[in-house]
């Protein structure tokens, strides 16, 4: 099919200055088939591996977050902290508590009349301070020191 | 779905230096790349019609290759991994383009990411078509060679283009189809061509 193109560079033509090896257009098609069913094994077997460790890892990943979630040991921290510590510091929280009496004293004092009026919620109350912790108390100190609403007379 | 009856006829030079004149003539018919890409398609024919459409398209496209990246070392690894692609990805071959398009297309992709990947050895091309001739050819044909030197100094898509409207006689809508570009442009990129080519030849006349 002529181009108008070709007259452009009539003198010149259209070969190529390359040449070729012997053999190679006669060998060149099987040699090309080996290397594209080889290509599309080894496509294959890795295919394999990728899924098998993909479905390994989301088997880890479930195991693991199920582990989390449904850890049986689910207590708050504090609770966890104060366990730990009671067969070994129990003396050091003792001193503690001496210490921050007069704070517990002013706790106590802190709580409205009405609600410590008969000597049996007076009994309540003083169980549930007893129940609280060192730290616990701390906050409520604190709290009755700047709450407004508990009476000059009280603190 | 039957298939058009219509014969292309192209003449393709493959370069065979020994013979002056044009030899080889390849008569293309569509229905025999549609029935050879079925018989790919098939499993129990899958080879036998791989290795019949590598006979017809192996030349023309290993030339393609070849005047693109220069060495042969590389036009046949080019060339081998354009087939391997056909022969894997047959199935995603929906019939929207001719076969001959579509492997000019991934052909032209693989010379690409070879420029890409050996930037550095694509900037002496010029000089390695020099080294070349001295080697290969028997007949040092200097205006030949001169002309492979103007080619490959022309930037990559005006080089492409050259050699597949030049060389390989494809139309602009082939072309369009192969490199995704508008008939317009592609004209625009052959016109660009040419004139530097003739520049070069005059300048190193």
């Amino acid at each position: 099919m002529k181009t108008i193109e070709d007259n452009e560079f009539k003198g010149i033509g259209k070969k190529n200055p390359y040449k070729v090896p012997d053999g190679f257009f006669e060998n060149i098609s099987e040699k090309t088939l080996l290397k594209a069913k080889e290509r599309e094994q080894n496509h294959g077997k890795s295919r394999v591996l990728w899924r098998t460790l993909a479905v390994a890892a989301s088997m880890v990943a479930m195991v693991l977050l199920g582990y989390f979630i449904f850890e049986p040991d689910n207590k708050p921290a504090t609770n966890l902290i104060v366990q730990n510590k009671q067969p070994v510091e129990q003396q050091i929280i003792q001193k503690q508590k001496i210490s921050k009496q007069p704070e517990v004293a002013e706790v106590k004092k802190a709580v409205p009349e009405k609600t410590v009026s008969d000597a049996s919620s007076t009994e309540v109350v003083g169980d549930i301070l007893a129940d609280l912790s060192d730290e616990e108390l701390l906050q409520l100190a604190a709290m009755i020191k700047t709450d407004p609403f508990i009476s000059e007379s009280a603190q | 779905m039957p298939f058009p009856e219509y014969f292309k006829i192209q003449d393709l030079t493959f370069g065979d230096f020994s013979h002056p004149k044009r030899k080889q003539k390849l008569l293309m018919k569509e229905t025999a790349d549609e029935t050879i890409f079925s018989m790919i398609k098939n499993p129990a024919l899958r080879d036998k019609g791989f290795l019949r459409l590598m006979d017809i398209y192996k030349e023309p496209i290993y030339w393609h290759i070849r005047r693109l990246v220069v060495l042969h070392e590389d036009a046949e690894d080019i060339l081998q991994e354009t087939f391997i692609q056909v022969y894997r990805f047959s199935g995603s071959f929906k019939g929207e383009s001719k076969i001959y398009t579509w492997l000019y297309r991934i052909a032209t992709n693989e010379c690409i990411r070879h420029f890409r990947k050996n930037k550095n050895r694509m900037k002496n091309l010029g000089t390695m078509t020099s080294e070349r001739s001295e080697t290969d050819s028997e007949n040092s044909d200097a205006i030949l060679f001169k002309f492979q030197q103007a080619i490959l100094q022309l930037p990559e898509k005006q080089r492409i283009v050259f050699n597949l409207r030049y060389y390989d006689e494809l139309s602009y809508e082939d072309i369009g189809q192969i490199l995704n570009s508008s008939v317009n442009s592609l004209k625009t990129n052959y016109h660009y061509a040419s004139e530097k080519i003739k520049q070069y030849l005059i300048d190193h006349a």
